[in-house]
């Protein structure tokens, strides 16, 4: 589904064109690319776009903030309970461990 | 700090370029067994003046995000004379003006070293062309080699490759561990935004100074 979805995008730019304005617009799409991707002397290109720099770690950290839903109090409540069972059982297997270990042989 | 300091000498080793505001270059930075993404760029420009602003970031669980930005005047058939620097990193709320000592107590290879050298003070250090192969790609370049204190730069120059001309610097010392890096050009960037504003800027405080100045 969401590769129709993102077919349709790709499509929706050029529709309504005639042939003729579909290939200059193709043209005109392949040389932007080209020029973004390499220099006369043929190294790479990054076009930043009037954005800052950052580092990536920071960048994704910064867009997980934006896009990420907020989650809701029953989550929350879920996600904590689900930590308290997690310690618990760590607990556990971590007094099964010592014990196995001081045990006598 | 200290390889701040030195990559000066990756801006106009060659002759002054008629540089654009937005306009750089991104390097990897190797040391040890670390990697950090290194990036230079133009972030003001005026007929007598010029500013550059440095940001150095490692990826990881614990991130490092650092941004420096100098200012340099201009004058013509004199040397170029850095008039303030400031430091910002993701922890400070705001920018910090440095003092003249971040500038110039780097032991080893020093900024005025390099610092708008011109092609031909440079000459003496030439060592051949080479055919240099990057990240970014491969290209023609003019590779010299500079040694003091222990310390000995290997870099290679592409003169055609704008606005900083360095594509490739090798650092190694037998003193100081920390002068041991390579930085090879990933890519050539354009229309970045500056992330230092310097109207924003406050006197350094205590926190940074003894941060970086140790």
């Amino acid at each position: 589904m969401k590769y129709l979805i993102l077919i349709m995008l790709v499509c929706s730019s050029a529709w309504g064109m005639t042939t003729d304005e579909k290939i200059k617009y193709l043209e005109q799409r392949i040389e932007k690319l080209e020029a973004e991707k390499a220099t006369s002397n043929g190294l790479k290109v990054k076009d930043m776009d009037g954005e800052k720099v950052k580092s990536k770690a920071s960048r994704a950290l910064s867009n997980y903030g934006s896009a990420a839903p907020a989650l809701s109090k029953k989550q929350q409540e879920e996600i904590m309970n689900q930590i308290e069972l997690f310690k618990k059982r760590s607990q556990e297997n971590q007094k099964i461990l010592d014990e196995i270990m001081n045990e006598d042989f | 700090m200290k390889i701040f300091r030195l990559l000066f000498l990756l801006l106009f080793s060659g002759q002054l370029y008629a540089f654009t505001r937005g306009s750089g270059s991104q390097y990897i930075m190797s040391y040890g067994n670390q990697k950090a993404d290194l990036s230079i760029y133009i972030t003001e420009v005026s007929s007598n003046s010029l500013s550059v602003e440095f940001h150095m970031g490692t990826n990881g669980l614990f991130s490092i995000d650092l941004w420096q930005q100098f200012a340099f005047e201009i004058k013509e058939n004199k040397p170029i004379n850095i008039t303030s620097g400031l430091i910002m990193s993701k922890d400070t709320e705001f920018p910090e003006q440095m003092t003249s000592e971040f500038f110039y107590q780097n032991k080893g290879v020093q900024v005025q070293d390099f610092l708008f050298q011109s092609e031909k003070s440079i000459n003496k250090y030439f060592v051949g062309q080479e055919l240099v192969e990057l990240p970014a790609g491969s290209v023609m370049a003019r590779h010299y080699r500079k040694e003091k204190e222990g310390q000995v730069i290997d870099f290679w120059i592409a003169s055609d490759v704008k606005p900083i001309s360095l594509v490739k610097l090798v650092s190694k010392s037998t003193k100081v561990e920390s002068n041991n890096y390579v930085i090879e050009l990933s890519s050539i960037l354009k229309n970045v935004k500056a992330s230092i504003d310097p109207k924003k800027a406050i006197p350094l405080t205590k926190k940074t100074r003894e941060r970086f100045l140790k």
